[in-house]
């Protein structure tokens, strides 16, 4: 744990410091966490894709002033950013009226045109639904984006205690909205 | 009824992926608008460092001593690995003078002068090694790039540079590299065969013997005076043969000197005056090489075996001469007769 911890330090300081291998790797560890997180947030997979890049290019180009100390921090900052460009898409398509089927910040995007394009089935999809919204994000970081509840909590800005209580509580949920489905 | 486990692993198999080549060409994206110079402008102090400089303000002086110091020192030992032509070669000759000029014991100060002999001699073989990479030679002239040739030349210069500003008391010696130095034309042509490398031109020749076991010879030849550098089994020393000219009287010691053999690992009181002619490895000049190397195959075991009475440090080389001259009488023939004969 304290290896991987280090090995993310220094891939964080030769970033800063302008090395393109480093922050290749430390954005290959990084893609595979937070683009799920925007991908529940968003309508189509193409669009993800290119608010994730928006995220990587404000997270890179910024992170010359960000302090390294611990991996869970990293992650929040990180998502910190991702938070802002997902709500800055949400602001701009409605200024530009368009009839957005994705609710962003807030709510979880409706289904797609189909299952295949959004890459989550409607069974899951609407059991997300039903959760509020941090019970929802904290399913998505820890069961997608693959945190633990240590680091969601500092994403978050909770206790860890609550982190899991919110899943267990979010975990019941489900249980009981599919097996209402079911019977 | 679905239990909480196998919720999770719905969810968990539903999580949104991406594919390597779709991650690969976001990064392409994202690479490509970085703003390069902004995040290079990054850093990331160290606080320790902060702390240290900003409350001890005369560490920072010390550690400014303590680099400059390194550079120097790391500067002397880079160029102690320079050679003619490179940029540091001039700081390593000046390194050298200097240290030429330390008091030393004679042993060690002859020892010091023999390691200086071998790394112009290394130096040389290095650089004409280099230069012939790759370019095709044939028994005949190669002609090499006039880069190539000022490398050579170069290298030539410095050896007999070396050898003049190393004078070891022979008059006679000093005075033929002096001269040769001066007479030495920089268009020299390279040959080769088999291991043997020859550089000349009108007036001069110079040839480098070098073998697979790293043994080497320098040898500058000009009608019939030569000075030699030879490496045999990591022992080096510098042959003299000089003409002389003079019948006067006077010049009696010279002509003794003339006659001696100097070996710069060996102490002067050790040259042996009463030997009529030279130690014979050079042979007579006035025949052609062909001829010129079958003189030294003839009379180099006989000089060797006297040189193996009187000091004993040629035995173990006894062996190699025969091979360098065998390889002498292999290769110089036909062409270098016909080209030699001419020049000399």
């Amino acid at each position: 744990m304290e290896q991987a911890e280090g090995a993310l330090r220094v891939l964080v300081e030769k970033s800063a410091h302008g090395d393109t291998e480093s922050s290749r790797v430390l954005y290959e560890q990084l893609v595979v966490r937070l683009f799920p997180f925007i991908r529940s947030r968003s309508k189509t997979k193409e669009e993800a894709i290119d608010i994730t890049q928006d995220v990587f290019i404000d997270f890179f180009s910024s992170l010359t002033r960000f302090s390294f100390t611990s991996s869970a921090q990293l992650y929040a900052y990180l998502f910190v950013i991702a938070r802002r460009k997902l709500a800055r898409g949400y602001r701009e398509h409605i200024k530009k009226g368009e009839n957005t089927q994705v609710q962003y910040d807030d709510e979880i995007a409706p289904h797609s045109t189909t299952e295949q394009d959004y890459g989550v089935t409607l069974e899951i999809e609407e059991a997300l639904k039903v959760l509020q919204e941090d019970t929802r994000e904290i399913l998505v970081l820890h069961h997608w984006s693959r945190h633990t509840f240590g680091e969601i909590a500092v994403i978050l800005g909770m206790s860890e205690s609550a982190v899991r209580v919110r899943h267990h509580r979010a975990l019941t949920q489900l249980k009981d909205y599919l097996n209402k489905g079911i019977t | 009824m679905e239990k909480e486990t196998d919720i999770i692993k719905k969810i968990e198999s539903q999580t949104p992926e991406l594919s390597a080549l779709e991650i690969s060409l976001m990064w392409n994206y994202i690479e490509s608008h970085l703003p390069q110079k902004s995040v290079l402008k990054g850093y990331i102090p160290s606080p320790f460092w902060h702390f240290e400089f900003r409350t001890h303000p005369m560490l920072a002086g010390v550690a400014l001593l303590l680099l400059v110091g390194f550079a120097g020192g790391g500067t002397a030992f880079a160029s102690n690995a320079a050679r003619p032509g490179d940029m540091l070669f001039t700081i390593d000759r000046a390194l050298e003078n200097i240290s030429l000029h330390f008091p030393r014991s004679e042993g060690a100060q002859v020892s010091f002068k023999n390691k200086l002999s071998n790394e112009r001699l290394q130096e040389f073989r290095e650089i004409l090694e280099e230069e012939l990479e790759g370019v095709k030679v044939t028994s005949t002239t190669t002609r090499l790039s006039e880069r190539g040739q000022g490398r050579i030349d170069n290298a030539v210069h410095e050896i007999i540079k070396f050898l003049d500003a190393s004078d070891l008391d022979d008059t006679n010696r000093g005075n033929l590299i002096t001269e040769i130095a001066q007479e030495f034309k920089r268009k020299g042509r390279v040959e080769r065969h088999d291991d043997r490398y020859r550089v000349s031109d009108e007036q001069n020749r110079i040839e480098v013997d070098v073998d697979d076991d790293g043994d080497s010879r320098f040898e500058v030849r000009r009608g019939t005076e030569r000075i030699r550098i030879e490496k045999k089994d990591g022992e080096v020393r510098v042959r003299t043969q000089v003409s002389d000219d003079s019948d006067d009287a006077s010049d009696k010691n010279n002509s003794k000197k003339r006659n001696s053999r100097f070996d710069a690992g060996d102490a002067l009181d050790n040259v042996d005056h009463s030997r009529g002619n030279f130690d014979g490895d050079f042979g007579d000049d006035s025949k052609d090489d062909s001829s010129d190397t079958t003189q030294d195959d003839d009379t180099h075991s006989e000089n060797d075996d006297r040189d193996t009475s009187k000091t004993g440090t040629d035995s173990s080389s006894s062996g190699d001469n025969d091979r360098d001259d065998d390889r002498d009488g292999d290769s110089g023939s036909g062409n270098d007769g016909s080209e030699e004969g001419n020049g000399e």
